[in-house]
């Protein structure tokens, strides 16, 4: 496989980097940031054969070198760990597609996941999978939605929550973007029917897998909603939480959201993100910055109705690249079909929860307590 | 310090107790744990 990774820089793009510069199933491997002096940092932490591991300084917002630079190095796989997804997801998959490589994305961004399936025919004209969207959520969730629906006979609801610390180093670029998408109505199921709540206004409390617990989390747009819905057409809801770990963090950036400048946020760089992260996680708090998963599956079996409840905790730099890493090498060994395809269904839940869980992120069943 | 201006930031002192008291007390309201998160084993995983 000879993959370029975008963002490599950043915290997400750092540890795939890694990951793949230690597989033999990378041949080649492009590092491809905006900084040329972090990029050298990063090769020389690597220590790679530089016949092997090479980096690329160049802006993505810049079209016109951006499909320069992908026809140049021609990659089998090009995976983004690069933001802002609204306006990077579309048009760098586009260009990954027309030299020929297949995409995979850490995005989060409800607006872009809408628009990828227009690259759909292109993808399967080309013999190339796209999958956007396969880091912590959309990604680890939608794996672990999928495992859970394996043990039902007919899946009824689905509801996916996710929680993280304000003081996870990998957070910020998260944060900025869970700003975004809190900045808006939040889409959902309810009743059979698509609906929009109004934002951060209900709380709701989800218990996560320890030392997480609980946590108050809130309605959020997430792409889960749209790509869960076409593979489960029948649901009768589905919804999508989130919620920081430390209250007071949550409650100022509910009243950020709810600014006018909240979905300009994408634009104002880097450092604003880093501001808002130095901002939120100025407020004392208890205990380590993890952060969690979790969905809940409601069907029947067996002519019964049952419930399977899934989650993963960890550090959002793991939860994020590790299931990137693990569907690189499910890309790289050509099992996916041409197209488009949401995470649940490019590739097979249990082999590739299996391969994470070999690199560390173990998934937690709940098993209730019976009062 | 005048009586008044003591008595003024007594007032204050208190209130501000109070209401860090109100507001550990509210946070400190959490439901118990919902049941036990096992680990999924890798052969549970196949």
């Amino acid at each position: 496989m000879q993959a370029l990774i975008l963002g490599a820089t950043g915290a997400i793009g750092r540890t795939v980097a890694a990951e793949l510069a230690r597989s033999t199933e990378v041949e080649r491997l492009w590092l491809a940031g905006r900084n040329q002096a972090r990029l050298e940092w990063l090769l020389d932490v690597l220590s790679g054969d530089p016949s092997r591991i090479s980096a690329h300084a160049f802006d993505l917002h810049d079209g016109a070198l951006r499909d320069r630079r992908f026809r140049e190095l021609s990659p089998d796989l090009v995976i983004s760990c690069a933001g802002p997804a609204r306006q990077l997801e579309l048009p760098c998959a586009r260009a990954a597609v027309e030299v020929g490589a297949s995409w995979l994305s850490s995005a989060n961004d409800h607006v872009a996941a809408e628009s990828i399936p227009a690259l759909d025919a292109p993808a399967v004209a080309a013999g190339v999978t796209v999958v956007s969207g396969c880091g912590l959520s959309p990604g680890l969730t939608n794996l672990l939605v999928a495992l859970a629906a394996q043990e039902l006979d007919e899946v009824e609801e689905i509801e996916v929550a996710t929680t993280r610390s304000a003081r996870d180093p990998a957070g910020q670029a998260a944060l900025a973007q869970l700003l975004i998408g809190l900045s808006g109505p939040a889409p959902s199921i309810a009743d059979g029917r698509r609906i929009s709540e109004p934002g951060p206004k209900a709380s709701h409390l989800v218990y996560f897998p320890e030392p997480v617990g609980w946590v108050e989390t809130f309605a959020g747009a997430s792409p889960e909603i749209t790509t869960l819905v076409s593979r489960w057409p029948g649901l009768r809801l589905l919804r999508w939480r989130v919620g920081l770990v430390e209250k007071p963090a949550m409650d100022a950036l509910r009243l950020l959201a709810g600014g006018p400048w909240a979905t300009r946020f994408a634009n104002w760089g880097p450092a604003a993100s880093r501001a808002l992260q130095q901002a939120l996680s100025a407020w004392p708090s208890a205990g380590p910055a993890w952060s969690a998963a979790r969905v809940d599956v409601r069907g029947q079996a067996d002519g019964r109705p049952r419930s399977v409840s899934l989650g993963v905790v960890d550090h959002l730099v793991n939860l994020t690249a590790l299931p990137l890493v693990a569907a690189a090498s499910e890309l790289a060994a050509g099992r996916t079909e041409p197209g488009v395809r949401a995470p649940e269904r490019a590739f097979e839940p249990k082999s590739l929860l299996a391969r994470i869980g070999r690199r560390g992120v173990r998934i937690a069943r709940l098993e209730p307590y019976l009062v | 310090m005048p009586p008044r201006a003591s008595r003024l930031v007594t007032t204050l002192g208190l209130s501000l107790v109070g209401l860090w008291w109100a507001r550990q007390r509210a946070h400190s309201k959490v439901p118990s744990p919902q049941g036990r998160w096992r680990e999924v084993t890798e052969d549970e995983l196949g």
